[in-house]
């Protein structure tokens, strides 16, 4: 399955949930992000409700390795 | 009954089941998920022996509903019957965000912030070290305290700290490490799950925590925090943690505890 568009957006909510918990899912996402063959991905937050300190934290280390 | 106690109902009735080969609760009159979670499992892995349903009816009733294995919730949204976590994360995920959508709103049980760290992390905590086969998170709502336990037959908190090298003197003391923040991941950033959580339970909430794992235990009460070395009979194979705090209660400076 395709997890992101044609304007290479992710849109969480529908990939993970509205709600983001688990750190292993953050480890994820970067992975499906590095599979875009473009420099440059849009990560939708919209109607996401929370965030776990687990998944934030994970989110931030991968984020600074992109 | 405090969380001790309810482990070591667990641990009595599992003690003479081995003995008797019949899981007899006839005499009881309540139970509690931190008694209620093992047993699951004890259940489920000596499918051969005989259980003595309670004689007690409305124990009866409840024991059926909530080992009944659906995901579903009373209509009073009292408790959180017995629910399975999938081995698959994703699935997990949106299950946990069920169950926070249709328990919620909790202000008087700590605020939304309080319920979704105690969940969020511990349920982390098990995908990330535990390596179970089997895992289950319970909740139950009572006239005066809420009482949260989860349970997961894996390696356990020592031997996770055994597999990544962590030193420590005795399965209690790694325990204690654990609580007091040390993990087993290589990431200053880790190490907040269990830490912080202790730090909610015992300050904010001023409740009782109970972590069992292997050969280790560690009880908290409203007073100090007590760690013992178990005897064979009430050893367990993985971890149990269980919460249990009064109601109504409001948490102050969330983000301060956390930090």
């Amino acid at each position: 399955m395709k997890l992101w568009n044609k304007d290479k957006t992710f849109i969480l909510k529908k990939i993970i949930s509205s709600d983001l918990i688990l750190r292993d899912l953050a480890t994820n996402l970067f992975k499906d992000i590095k599979k875009v063959k473009n420099d440059a991905v849009v990560l939708n937050f919209k109607d996401v409700e929370s965030i776990s300190r687990s998944f934030a934290q994970e989110y931030l280390m991968q984020k600074k390795n992109v | 009954m405090n969380l001790l106690n309810c482990y070591k109902q667990f641990s009595n009735i599992r003690e003479h089941s081995d003995k008797s080969n019949k899981i007899d609760l006839t005499n009881f009159e309540f139970l509690s998920p931190t008694t209620l979670l093992p047993l699951i499992l004890y259940v489920e892995q000596n499918s051969a022996k005989e259980i003595i349903l309670p004689k007690n009816e409305n124990l009866k009733s409840y024991f059926t509903t909530v080992t009944s294995r659906f995901y579903c919730y009373s209509e009073n949204q009292s408790f959180l019957p017995v629910t399975k976590l999938p081995k698959d994360q994703k699935e997990a995920n949106i299950i946990l965000s069920k169950i926070f959508k249709r328990l919620e709103p909790i202000n008087d049980l700590g605020g939304v912030n309080t319920f979704r760290y105690l969940t969020s992390e511990i349920v982390d905590n098990i995908y990330q070290h535990s390596k179970f086969n089997s895992a289950y998170v319970m909740f139950q709502k009572y006239k005066k305290y809420i009482e949260l336990t989860f349970y997961d037959d894996g390696i356990g908190i020592p031997g996770a700290f055994k597999n990544a090298k962590v030193s420590f003197e005795d399965s209690a003391n790694a325990l204690e490490l654990a609580l007091s923040g040390v993990s087993t991941k290589d990431n200053q950033e880790r190490g907040y799950g269990l830490s912080r959580n202790l730090k909610l339970v015992k300050d904010a909430l001023r409740g009782e925590m109970l972590l069992v794992s292997l050969e280790g235990a560690v009880y908290l009460d409203q007073n100090r925090l007590y760690k013992y070395n178990l005897p064979l009979n009430y050893r367990l194979k993985g971890t149990l943690l269980s919460y249990r705090y009064n109601f109504p209660v409001s948490v102050e400076g969330f983000y301060e505890i956390v930090e």
